[in-house]
């Protein structure tokens, strides 16, 4: 699978945030689990108070951001942050998180259907990056959910964009 | 996922990391997280843990070797480290369990086998319904069971044969197996029950013993399949479920329920229900 490689500014998120194994509670794709639980939070903030937040750049685009942290490796606890796009920060509720994400090139896979469950994190990372003439930049990555996402029980009819920060691979300095 | 259990398995003493593990299945991080957890009801992370906490705690009952070196053997940063995480999850010092020396199943985590991970992977077997009972009299037979289990049907038929004396009048038809596990029961041995609900003024036999189950709060799991696979059940319940749950135990017995069935059923589709007490 072969990505577009885009480059976007600083991008500045709305939301809730998650951090440790999302699924000590229950593994799988059900909700049941951390980052299910974020997003309904989310879903019924938006719902309820969504008028709270100021700013929103698209109302029907969702991001869900993992980010590695120093015990990741050792426990496979990571961040996750589920959120929207917002212009700037003012005003924002107290019970609202932001995030910032760095201005960077990202390399944009697209995942149809049951790519979405697979292991899309192996294929990018240990498949295509090495070789690629990229390296990871940051050490996080995202999921884009707009209008192409059906939801978990119609994932055959799903598109979904993942993100990857990406920077070109450093010549090796030649010795003259 | 048997694999990476076996990685883990092989890895109890050395130095390794969820990631170490992930790379070992060629799994990412994320997918295998994802994977261990719906698969086998542990992050990958709080099964190691667990099992190198009850493997230490294994080789404190059984060995003589000072617990800094265990706590080393096993990749604790420290003796204070091994100490705080070995009481979160057994609720004593390691000291204390090492003077205690009783090997109690309920509380160390035994290693996941593929029919642990295929009986757990059943179905919705294994979420409880919480419940209250009230005080109830049970009237059966009653002995120490050791190694094999042979001794439990016979129970059940010396129950049968002194109720076919007795009659109907005093018992309640619903039949109950009761294990308790005293201390030390993995050497010594448990005491079974095999009993029939009685009422409180009943008259019976004197080969029977007569015990009151005072009142308290269950949690009641449906065991599916044979008698011989429930210590797959009960290894799920205490070292899965019971931890997970916030929930202690009320006492070292367990109640099989065999409705108004003789119990120890022994093909596939019968259905038991099993009552941990909890507080």
């Amino acid at each position: 699978m072969e990505p577009t490689i885009v480059e976007r500014d600083q991008i500045l998120l709305a939301g809730f945030s998650f951090f440790g194994d999302p699924f000590a509670a229950s593994g799988g794709w059900t909700e049941e689990n951390e980052i299910g639980r974020l997003w309904n939070r989310l879903g019924a903030y938006m719902a309820h108070h969504g008028d709270r937040i100021k700013h929103i750049k698209n109302p029907c685009v969702y991001y869900e951001v993992h980010i590695t942290h120093a015990e990741t490796a050792e426990k496979g606890h990571f961040e996750v942050f589920v959120g929207v796009e917002i212009e700037q920060l003012e005003d924002l509720p107290v019970d609202i998180s932001a995030k910032m994400l760095p201005p960077t090139a990202y390399a944009v896979f697209t995942l149809k259907g049951g790519q979405i469950t697979s292991d899309w994190a192996r294929m990018i990372y240990q498949e295509w990056m090495p070789g690629s003439g990229y390296e990871e930049a940051y050490r996080y990555a995202f999921q884009l959910y707009d209008q192409r996402f059906k939801g978990l029980d119609a994932l055959d009819a799903s598109v979904l964009d993942v993100y990857v920060p990406v920077k070109p691979v450093r010549e090796a300095a030649r010795a003259s | 996922m048997v694999k990476a259990v076996d990685f883990i398995e092989a890895n109890l003493k050395a130095d390794i990391a969820v990631a170490d593990i992930a790379d070992a299945v060629s799994y990412s991080l994320y997918h295998f997280c994802r994977m261990f957890n719906r698969i086998t009801r542990h992050t990958p992370y709080d099964y190691l843990m667990r099992r190198r906490l009850s493997e230490s705690a294994r080789e404190l009952a059984e060995t003589d070797k000072k617990i800094i070196q265990v706590a080393f053997d096993y990749r604790f940063n420290s003796p204070e480290t091994f100490s705080r995480a070995f009481k979160r999850v057994f609720n004593v010092q390691p000291y204390q369990w090492r003077k205690q020396g009783s090997l109690d199943r309920r509380v160390l985590m035994s290693r996941l086998t593929p029919a642990h991970i295929q009986h757990i992977n059943k179905g919705d077997y294994l979420n409880p319904v919480l419940e209250e009972r009230g005080a109830f009299q049970v009237a059966g037979v009653m002995a120490l069971v050791k190694d094999d289990q042979e001794v439990i049907p016979l129970l059940w038929d010396t129950l049968a044969g002194e109720l076919a004396d007795i009659g109907s009048i005093d018992t309640g038809g619903r039949y109950s197996g009761i294990a308790w596990y005293p201390r030390g029961w993995q050497k010594r041995g448990y005491l079974y029950l095999a009993a029939v609900e009685a009422k409180p003024q009943a008259v019976l036999g004197s080969a029977l013993v007569v015990k009151t189950m005072p009142p308290s709060k269950y949690a009641r799991f449906i065991h599916k399949g044979p008698y011989r696979d429930l210590g797959l059940t009960l290894d799920y319940i205490y070292q899965t479920w019971l931890p997970k749950s916030g929930k202690r135990t009320a006492g070292p017995f367990v109640i099989e329920d065999y409705g108004h069935k003789l119990g120890h059923p022994d093909d596939e589709a019968s259905e038991t229900g099993i009552d941990i007490p909890i507080k």
